[in-house]
């Protein structure tokens, strides 16, 4: 017992247990930031064309949805409209399970026409709250 | 007796071949490091593999999340000085230990998140540290658990020795308790099953619960390595150990519930059948503790 009372921790131990001390608080310290100081807006909801490419007879848009507000939203339906000849608009819609706060997700529609960036309009139009 | 004898041989041919490097060198501790990382996953894994978990690692409340770190760590600490992954005397080795565990619990929970493609690029800080954070709690339980998985029988017997005490042996109830309800909480069947019970299935599964729990409790009870000696009368071992681990499970129970957000906007009838429902994993963690730990 008393031997072993007096048995040093070994610097390797020292070195771990530190990086698991600054893990801990640098845990803490964030959720704790988040809780008290973090942005608790509504989700903002801002979509993008990442890429459009040929896929099969059709054309593939990528699209990139980003939430800049502070809470996350769920089921988020993200749709696009893309004016054809003749008047037309083809629609295509999708949904993202979760869009968290400040995060980005992808997805993607298939388009008959050819999209353009200037001239497709991609919005979120709807999303629960987790 | 029976069930331990295979193990204990292989644990002594294993022993008198590899003799371990002594406490206090660094072999020592890497070789301790490595059994954390085993227990780590093997705790870790079922909750790494739930989806519901990363989806809380996002859109948990941070408040709670925070408490349930605060919690954590008394409750990591006195894990590591009744079992650890290496034996302690003296609560700076026990303080230090659960860091490790931290250290630990972070990095296996981090690697697997990576591999499995739960963190990328284009995340948010917040959620990615919430995914790994949440983790790294289960993560470092196993970890410090990982001796009662790995140890060799002399420190096997010291732990033991140390959960004789009542303290004890309500501390290892409540983590049993917690190793069992932690991986079943954040799923959404919890609450289906609370939804379609009624007063009688509560009724009918609080006594169930009651019954298998004392049925863990004799059975370690009689195999000498419980608080109480054998051959202690039914009811005196019924109040003394079942019904406080009951409880204990149901308040583990009810804060994971609260913790993980299952309880909010629910009527007082769901909430009790949730906690009654998960209650039932958690008591059978807490008798079967001595069994699991």
């Amino acid at each position: 017992m008393n031997a072993k009372t007096s048995s040093p921790i070994p610097p390797a131990e020292w070195i771990v247990a530190g990086m698991g001390l600054l893990v801990f608080t640098a845990v803490l310290g964030l959720m704790v930031w988040d809780a008290v100081a973090g942005d608790q807006s509504p989700p903002r909801i801002t979509v993008e064309v990442d890429s459009i490419t040929r896929s099969g007879d059709g054309h593939l848009l990528k699209f990139r949805a980003r939430n800049d507000g502070g809470e996350t939203a769920a089921e988020v339906v993200v749709e696009g409209e893309l004016p054809a000849s003749g008047g037309e608009t083809e629609t295509a819609s999708a949904t993202l399970d979760f869009l968290p706060a400040h995060s980005e997700r992808k997805g993607g529609f298939f388009f008959k026409a050819q999209p353009e960036r200037e001239t497709v309009r991609l919005r979120a139009s709807s999303f629960r709250e987790p | 007796m029976v069930r331990r004898g295979p193990k204990t041989l292989m644990s002594r041919r294993a022993s008198a071949t590899h003799k371990p490097a002594p406490r206090g060198t660094s072999r020592h501790f890497l070789r301790a490091l490595a059994r954390a990382f085993a227990g780590a996953i093997v705790f870790g894994l079922p909750l790494l593999m739930t989806m519901e978990m990363w989806w809380l690692g996002f859109h948990a409340d941070r408040g709670r999340m925070a408490l349930l770190f605060i919690l954590s760590l008394p409750l990591l600490v006195g894990l590591s000085h009744y079992s650890g992954f290496e034996p302690t005397f003296g609560w700076v080795d026990d303080v230090v230990d659960t860091f490790v565990a931290c250290a630990v619990g972070f990095v296996s929970s981090g690697v697997i998140l990576l591999l499995f493609g739960l963190i990328e690029p284009g995340m948010a800080a917040s959620e990615v540290i919430g995914k790994i954070g949440l983790q790294t709690l289960p993560a470092s339980i196993g970890a410090l658990l990982a001796t009662g998985q790995f140890a060799s029988p002399e420190e096997r017997e010291a732990d033991q020795k140390r959960f004789r005490k009542y303290q004890g042996e309500l501390f290892l109830m409540m983590v049993g308790a917690i190793f069992l309800a932690l991986s079943m909480a954040p799923t959404d069947e919890m609450m289906l099953i609370a939804y379609m019970m009624t007063p009688t299935h509560v009724l009918g599964l609080i006594f169930l619960s009651l019954v298998v729990m004392h049925a863990f409790v004799h059975a370690v009870e009689s195999s000498g390595k419980a608080y109480v000696p054998s051959g202690t009368p039914f009811w005196s071992v019924f109040l003394r150990i079942t019904i406080p681990g009951y409880v204990i499970a149901l308040l583990i129970s009810a804060l994971i519930l609260w913790a993980f957000e299952r309880t909010d906007s629910c009527g007082p009838a769901t909430l009790m059948g949730s906690v009654i429902v998960l209650g039932f994993p958690a008591a059978i963690g807490a008798g079967a503790s001595r069994l699991i730990i």
